[in-house]
């Protein structure tokens, strides 16, 4: 149970620029252990969804990994060509996206689109597949009655139960589902997580969970990485990090989440100055400083690494 | 009870028919949505209505009937006891009316013009309800909004790609201010927003409503926010609204199982002890 299905280790992707390199990605290190959910949490341009594109290879150029490995298991698939790697996407490693809509093709039968995946990365007949199909449905919550359905015949959610059968149709062994509920009603997206938990659980799976929801977080995860501009702030189990939270901008983005069980009318949210820097203007030191009201001498100049695996932060340094 | 805003059986239907000779070639009846239907509800002077529902639920229809931006199919809109829509209005009159509604959409990418500066998209309003004398008035008065929402006065030369979406949203708020209104219609104000920032949005709203007694109508399907925001909740599905009531009453007992459903799906951080 704890040996983990993917390492990475000190990934960092640059994308060439007029004035020198724009980092996205610096120095985050983690794994995924066989059967977890993992989940990435940050505000937008945290490097959230690029990490995730990393570990695919689908890092759009001119951005590329720079430094790092990626482990999947025992083989390496950072260095890996591209065909190499069309035998892992897909197969051992699929992804499930925000957009349902832009993750089907819009003129063929969602069977089709299921066949399709299947045959591809399944050494299976055809009517093998369309069985396979049809349960793939039937496990996600579709009637296989509507095997012959185009994408616009369902509803946003039903769309995303039918991404979500299509990602696990060559049962792989570690999803990344990138803000797969946003674009949901709450509704819904409580259905969806559900499904995707309960789905993973029942194959052992994986799942590396991108949101930028902490109450998705909380609600899904079993552990959690926190992202700031490009690099790990914290990570651990969501429990700890959660009701313990230790990096000043974890602490902030948890207090400033309102809460539908606390507060009223009169109550002030709290409130982080300032906005995420952008990445041609990063801050020396801490990328979280300027924002941040614990904020020494020592943060400015000199950049916290992840102490005892958890925290990036010089508050802990001398614990 | 000061209301500023009363809806009073509110109604719109969408024609959804096929075309005319579609219809009698294939025999079709027409076809109607009831996008909003039979919706009253009364806002206090000063006070924050929210509006919430899953998409789809009629929600920012009814907002813009609100504000004059789409006339209703059926019902009256109330503005300090003036109809909105039943044509009486002289059009001096309907200006001066439009001139205290005033409207903040979801995206401040789309809603405010990219090759105009920032002091510009602020000094059409005045121009447009003539509030200022001469060009020193104006850039006065545009500082001076600037300053209100937590933006400095450089900004006003800048252009809004040059600003994050935490600041565009204030240029809107700043927007809507200029015209001195008495109600805005928040539509989703901080559904586009990292949290971080959502929260400063909506810290600045409550404090402008403190400061300026603007009245709100508050348009989200976030009930965490509205928690915090409203002073009363409407719930709506499908066009109509289900329960209605004080906010902190609406979550803590909620009446209808629509509502009930609807908070118990909201992610939560801290799930009490269940």
């Amino acid at each position: 149970m704890s040996e983990s299905i993917l390492r990475v280790q000190n990934l960092r992707v640059v994308f060439p620029h007029r004035h020198g390199e724009l980092v996205a990605i610096d120095d985050v290190s983690f794994e995924v252990k066989k059967g977890e959910i993992l989940g990435f949490v940050g505000e937008s341009g945290a490097g959230k969804s690029m990490t995730g594109a990393a570990i695919i290879g689908l890092i759009d150029p001119p951005g590329y990994v720079e430094q790092g490995e990626i482990w999947l298991e025992d083989q390496r698939i950072d260095q890996l060509d591209m065909r190499a790697f069309t035998k892992i996407r897909g197969r051992r490693i699929s992804m499930v996206f925000q957009d349902p809509l832009t993750s089907l093709n819009p003129l063929r039968t969602i069977g089709d689109q299921l066949i399709e995946t299947i045959q591809m990365h399944l050494p299976v007949s055809q009517e093998e597949a369309k069985r396979k199909a049809m349960a793939g449905l039937e496990e996600v919550g579709i009637d296989p009655a509507r095997f012959n359905a185009y994408p616009h015949e369902f509803s946003g959610g039903m769309r995303q139960r039918v991404v979500i059968a299509l990602a696990l149709s060559a049962e792989p062994e570690l999803i990344i589902a990138d803000e797969p509920t946003t674009a949901l009603d709450v509704s819904v997206q409580a259905q969806v997580l559900e499904l995707l938990k309960k789905l993973c659980r029942e194959r052992n799976a994986s799942v590396i969970l991108i949101t930028h929801d902490m109450g998705v977080i909380a609600e899904t995860t079993d552990r959690v990485a926190v992202l700031y501009a490009g690099r790990l702030a914290e990570i651990g189990p969501t429990e700890k990090v959660l009701h313990q939270p230790e990096h000043p901008y974890t602490r902030g983005l948890i207090a400033s989440t309102p809460s539908v069980e606390l507060g009223n009318i009169d109550t002030e949210l709290f409130q982080i100055e300032g906005a995420m820097p952008r990445l041609d203007a990063l801050p020396t030191g801490c990328a979280f400083h300027p924002r941040c009201e614990h904020a020494q001498d020592r943060c400015v100049e000199q950049r916290p690494d992840l102490l005892q695996e958890r925290v990036a932060c010089w508050l802990y340094a001398d614990g | 009870m000061d209301e500023f805003i009363r809806i009073e059986h509110l109604n719109q239907r969408f024609d959804l028919s096929e075309p005319w000779l579609a219809r009698m070639i294939y025999r079709r009846p027409k076809k109607f949505l009831d996008a909003v239907d039979d919706v009253s509800f009364g806002i206090e002077r000063g006070k924050t209505y929210a509006l919430v529902g899953e998409s789809g639920s009629g929600k920012s229809t009814i907002a813009r009937m609100a504000v004059g931006l789409l006339t209703p199919t059926g019902g009256r809109v109330l503005i300090d006891g003036q109809d909105l829509h039943d044509g009486s209005l002289s059009v001096a009159e309907q200006r001066r009316i439009r001139q205290r509604l005033q409207m903040v959409f979801q995206s401040p990418y789309a809603s405010l013009n990219p090759r105009w500066r920032v002091g510009s998209i602020l000094a059409e309003p005045l121009r447009v309800f003539r509030l200022v004398d001469g060009p020193q008035a104006e850039q006065a008065r545009v500082h001076e909004l600037l300053e209100q929402v937590g933006l400095s006065a450089s900004d006003a030369r800048r252009f809004p790609h040059e600003f994050s979406g935490g600041q565009r949203q204030r240029i809107s708020i700043a927007r809507a201010l200029a015209s001195k209104p008495d109600f805005i219609v928040c539509d989703e104000p901080t559904s586009a927003l990292d949290v971080s920032v959502q929260a400063q949005v909506l810290n600045l709203l409550k404090q402008l409503q403190r400061d300026l007694g603007l009245t709100y109508l508050f348009i989200t399907h976030d009930l965490a926010v509205v928690r915090v925001m409203a002073h009363r909740i409407g719930v709506l599905k499908s066009g109509k609204l289900v329960e209605e009531q004080a906010t902190e009453k609406l979550i803590e007992s909620p009446q209808s199982d629509y509502t009930r459903m609807l908070i118990r799906s909201a992610p939560r951080i801290h799930r009490a002890a269940s």
